[in-house]
């Protein structure tokens, strides 16, 4: 229970998307709905969680000089082989998320987990890391998604990628209430600026909090 | 012609690369807090995105396409990005240091730039011939540097005005990001 | 030197290795990919001619640079595939005609103008009014989403030119 509590805390302090605004330009494009902020997030979980697997189990044989080109290579394979492989058995979330599923690449996630923690951890703690920050990253597009998928549509709806069956769908505001612009670029900037104050005003909160201590 | 001018006009205002697909978001809010750095870093992505998608477009329709091997696209595009960026950076160090105190900085940071990226695969994706690419991949960067520009000089008048403590910083970017992609949408129809 | 070497070998093998890697899965995925861009194409079609069974792309000639591709349903007709700039992006839909030059479907494939107002064009109330139409009769433009439908309707203008070239009616 603790842990979970420390995983909410740090989710909220450190987030990589809302504190630290790592991989931020896919997170305002493909944040419409739910079902593109779940395959962005999980696409970028499994890239991550490999990558830092891989990373750190070569750590002590890439030599230091060239070790950015050499994670360059392990992250473009792993978002070619991602990307292939949603073509090929989840064609409606590539159709989503199009050209912003390669871009999974310069993530600055990925890149920065890589060397920040994987070249210098062991393999089990990068992968708890490359699990933890993939989490916080999926859950993070998600709130968005929900946030702007209920302002401009009124519902709340999932869909099974692998076959597009709906899993559940919600009304939520009725129709002449919808406010349409949260589905445009205006939305999703404003959406993520309010998102971004409020976690920085749960940091200042905090930080207050640990003064008066 | 008309189609290139065309071509040209909606990607630097109507569907620009930073109000419209989000991307170049970390240099925007990083960079832009001067308008001289905005313009110097505009130029050098410019240079650098036109340069890479003449290497990219070709490597990929002489080497690639022949050889059946354009699931290698990924790895060989950035490659080739982060090469050209590096070889830029020596050769202007050498030849033209001038140039290389202006553009120095900013080089490093343009490899993990998506725009760059994005305008090279989108070159493929969009089947554009040589000339069409060519035009392409001028105006995506010069809608960059646009936004850049414009978005500096506001953020000059920011550091000087009384924000709410939470919205310090990177999140009042948003709202004129915000505000400014709302604006753009005004050149839609244009062509 | 010795370094250098060193250094250029590893990356060599590293990039072999994500070479080798990523043809693997190539050659598993490319295949299904195939399969579904035909599925996709297929099940778009059967929503134009939906009695047809046997489809195949045509060779057609485009002066207008606006019709992509030409599928034609045996014995019923032709659908045409059209990519026209609308009001804020490109807009590409299919129509169908059938060998009298009635239009029998009209779909959007894909979309990006103003909610309320561009997008309206994909709505079923346009779609009724395109299959009103005929060769010798095009549809009018949609009221309210002027920019929009215009774009559509110099796209139709272009689709039955190609139409007249392929049928003879």
């Amino acid at each position: 229970m603790k842990t979970l509590g420390n995983f909410l805390l740090n989710l909220l302090k450190e987030n990589p998307v809302f504190g630290l605004y790592l991989g931020i330009c896919s997170t305002l494009a493909i944040t419409t709905n739910l079902d593109n902020a779940i395959g962005m997030g999980v696409s970028v979980l499994i890239v991550l969680t490999i990558s830092n697997i891989m990373i750190s189990s070569i750590r002590k044989i890439t030599p230091d000089e060239i070790r950015i080109p050499v994670y360059i290579i392990v992250i473009a394979t792993l978002t070619k082989a991602i990307e292939l492989l949603i073509k090929a058995f989840a064609p409606t979330i590539d159709a989503a998320l199009g050209v912003y599923l390669p871009l999974i690449v310069v993530n600055c996630i990925i890149l920065g987990r890589a060397e920040a923690y994987a070249s210098k951890n062991n393999i089990w703690k990068s992968t708890l890391d490359g699990l933890n920050m993939g989490l916080a990253y999926t859950l993070s597009l998600a709130a968005m998604s929900i946030i702007r998928q209920i302002l401009a549509d009124g519902v709340l709806s999932l869909n099974n990628p692998f076959n597009s069956t709906l899993i559940f769908e919600i009304n939520i505001i009725p129709a002449e209430y919808r406010i349409a612009i949260f589905k445009e670029p205006i939305g999703a900037f404003l959406t993520f600026a309010f998102l971004a104050a409020g976690v920085a005003a749960i940091q200042n909160a905090t930080a207050k909090k640990a003064e008066v201590k | 012609m008309a189609g290139l001018i065309t071509l040209f006009i909606s990607n630097v205002v109507i569907s620009n690369v930073v109000l419209t697909k989000f991307l170049g978001m970390c240099p925007l809010l990083g960079v832009s807090r001067k308008s001289s750095s905005a313009v110097g870093m505009g130029l050098a992505v410019i240079f650098v995105i036109v340069g890479a998608s003449i290497f990219t477009w070709t490597l990929y329709y002489t080497v690639l396409v022949p050889l059946n091997l354009q699931y290698m696209d990924l790895i060989t595009f950035i490659l080739v990005i982060a090469a050209f960026v590096q070889f830029v950076e020596m050769f202007l160090k050498k030849y033209s240091p001038a140039l290389y105190k202006a553009l120095g900085i900013y080089l490093p940071l343009i490899t993990t730039n998506c725009v760059v990226l994005f305008v090279t695969l989108d070159n493929i994706i969009q089947g554009f011939d040589f000339v069409h690419m060519l035009v392409y991949s001028t105006a995506v960067p010069t809608g960059f540097m646009l936004v850049l520009y414009i978005f500096s000089t506001i953020r000059e008048r920011l550091d000087q005005s009384n924000i709410p403590n939470a919205f310090k910083g990177n999140p009042i970017a948003l709202i004129v990001a915000a505000l400014m992609a709302a604006i753009f949408t005004s050149f839609a129809g244009l062509v | 030197m010795k370094k250098i070497i060193s250094l250029t070998l590893f990356l060599a093998l590293a990039s072999a290795l994500a070479g080798a890697v990523l043809a693997g899965v190539n050659s598993i995925t490319a295949p299904i990919i195939e399969e579904q861009k035909i599925a996709a194409v297929k099940a778009t079609l059967k929503e134009i001619f939906p009695s047809a069974t046997e489809f195949a792309e045509v060779k057609f000639e485009d002066a207008s640079g606006k019709v992509n591709n030409v599928y034609e349903a045996k014995g019923q007709g032709f659908a045409l595939k059209v990519t026209v700039q609308g009001y804020k992006d490109i807009i590409t839909f299919l129509i169908g005609y059938d060998l009298n030059g009635e239009a029998v479907g009209f779909k959007v494939v894909s979309i990006n103008d103003t909610p309320g107002i561009g997008m309206r064009i994909g709505d079923q109330e346009f779609a009724d009014l395109v299959i009103g139409s005929s060769v010798p009769t095009p549809v009018d433009t949609l009221a309210g989403a002027t920019v929009s439908s215009a774009a559509v309707v110099k796209g139709i203008e272009a689709a039955i030119v190609v139409f007249k070239t392929l049928a003879e009616y």
